[in-house]
């Protein structure tokens, strides 16, 4: 029996003082446990809606969120577009705060955040608060955080949008390493077309809004996959074919920007 | 080098000089004793007060009421505030109260306050009391609602809820705010403390002040000046203090 998150036709409005706003208008898709979804499309398509419906964080107009197969709803995770952390606490207790909030007892809650951190590669930093860290830094910490909870589907909202290239390169490889050394569905929100075919193993291109699902692409790209030292001459084509799908919806916001 | 030292040695001398040509003027009847006795004189009149125990007990009593006010209005003033922060039903109903009896200038409650609880000590802790509760209040209140949405975002994805949600968002969160309030609380409150007992006291530093102004003492009444204003000052040194070792992520900021 196949394990699958099963998104059907899922709408959602948005109430605004000039009548509602549709953000989303029937996005259907399914995936199963181990995979590495990107979800791309131009900004203020509702990518970061459609995250936040399958989190729970907000309900659905209509349509629905299924977890076929799963005994129980799955954990899910989200590693939030600008990290999110909480200023007044140290990396120690803001990757513990999941566990604490689940009240899980100090010493094991430590525990397990201080292997996270470790594997994150911030040992030395436990004790530090946010300002202190780098950007990259900043978003190892909130991927930790999300992953102490061990979570059956992680939700990444353009984690790495603030990130120079190189660091951006960096954490890409970790976080396809970390996902094939512990297998679960990854969401992962972007509107760099690039980023969704490196990481994904297939690619859910979204429509401006109101947000459909204009393809869905197959990244032929074996796994795993190292990223650093190396250049994909293969996606070129791909990422040719999704940059016209998305095209005429950016020459549109273009044109429109003047007028805001 | 040269900036950093002569940042404290103009400004030392320069007001070392004022003095000097305070206590000379004084001295020759250049400048009205009565107003303005030479500064040696106020000196002896406060190591003197000090001494026979006068100003210290006075001070004691300041304190005492200043403490208690400030206990009695301020905290229920940081408890409202954070509630009526974090729930928009208490904020509904509480906030037009709050608007209307805020701007109110509360010395003007000040007979009305001694006619329902005397000329005894219980009017003057509810009028500290009274100042010390809005500005803590307020502060707070806002405090809590300048929280980012992303914060509460992540702590309702995290299903924080009860003392986590507290102990971990609400404070840490509004404290840059509560401190703020606090400070401004405790200003307040050591200004009416005072005023109180100018009007109403036998003890205390403002009864002090207005004893020596009835006697034209006037050096008695700036060796009280000298007590208050070095309150003022540490009371408002010790928040700052503990603005800097709970405040980490902003105070770094501000001294780099």
């Amino acid at each position: 029996m196949t394990v699958q998150l099963q998104v059907a036709q899922l709408n959602k409005n948005f109430a605004s003082p000039r009548g509602d706003v549709r953000a989303l208008d029937g996005v259907s898709f399914a995936a199963s446990q181990d995979e590495f979804v990107c979800i791309v499309g131009p900004s203020g398509c509702g990518k970061s809606t459609l995250l936040r419906l399958i989190a729970g964080l907000t309900e659905p107009t209509g349509g629905s969120v299924n977890f076929f197969g799963w005994s129980a709803a799955p954990r899910r995770a989200m590693v939030f577009q600008d990290t999110g952390l909480f200023a007044w606490l140290n990396i120690l207790d803001n990757v513990a705060f999941g566990l604490e909030a689940q009240g899980i007892a100090q010493n094991e809650r430590h525990r397990r955040a201080r292997a996270l951190i470790a594997r994150m590669g911030l040992d030395d930093f436990a004790r530090h608060y946010p300002h202190e860290l780098s950007g990259g830094m900043k978003q190892r910490v909130a991927i930790a955080r999300a992953l102490v909870t061990e979570p059956a589907i992680l939700l990444m909202d353009e984690p790495f949008r603030t990130l120079d290239a190189q660091t951006r390169l960096i954490l890409q490889d970790e976080l396809l390493r970390l996902w094939s050394a512990r297998p679960m569905l990854v969401l992962f929100v972007t509107h760099d077309i690039e980023e969704a075919i490196l990481l994904g193993n297939r690619v859910l291109v979204l429509s401006r809004r109101p947000g459909h699902i204009l393809a869905e692409i197959n990244v032929p790209l074996e796994q795993p996959r190292h990223l650093i030292g190396r250049s994909h001459p293969e996606i070129e084509s791909l990422r040719w074919q999704i940059w016209k799908m998305i095209e005429p919806t950016v020459q549109a916001n273009l044109e429109r920007v003047p007028l805001r | 080098m040269k900036l950093q030292n002569t940042s404290w040695f103009v400004p030392t001398f320069f007001w070392i000089g004022v003095l000097l040509i305070w206590e000379w003027g004084a001295n020759t009847g250049w400048i009205a004793r009565l107003f303005f006795p030479a500064p040696s004189v106020i000196l002896a009149a406060f190591a003197r007060q000090i001494a026979n125990g006068e100003l210290l007990i006075a001070l004691g009593y300041t304190l005492a009421r200043l403490g208690l006010g400030l206990m009695l209005g301020a905290l229920p003033g940081l408890l409202l505030g954070l509630v009526m922060g974090w729930s928009r039903a208490v904020r509904v109903v509480a906030e037009p109260v709050v608007a209307a009896l805020h701007p109110l200038p509360k010395l003007a409650l000040l007979p009305l306050v001694l006619v329902i609880f005397g000329i005894g000590e219980q009017s003057k802790i509810v009028m500290i009391a009274l100042v010390a509760f809005f500005p803590m209040l307020i502060n707070s209140m806002s405090g809590v609602q300048q929280i980012d949405s992303q914060t509460w975002e992540v702590a309702r994805h995290y299903n924080a809820r009860g003392w986590i949600l507290l102990r971990r968002v609400i404070l840490p969160g509004s404290l840059p705010m509560i401190l703020a309030g606090a400070k401004l609380a405790v200003n307040v409150a050591l200004l009416i403390t005072v005023t109180v007992e100018m009007v109403t006291a036998r003890q205390g530093l403002g009864a002090t002040i207005w004893l020596a102004w009835q006697t034209l003492r006037t050096e008695n009444l700036y060796a009280a000046l000298i007590v208050i204003a070095s309150l003022g000052l540490l009371t408002n040194w010790i928040l700052d203090q503990l603005t800097a070792r709970w405040i980490p992520w902003q105070s770094d900021h501000a001294t780099r």
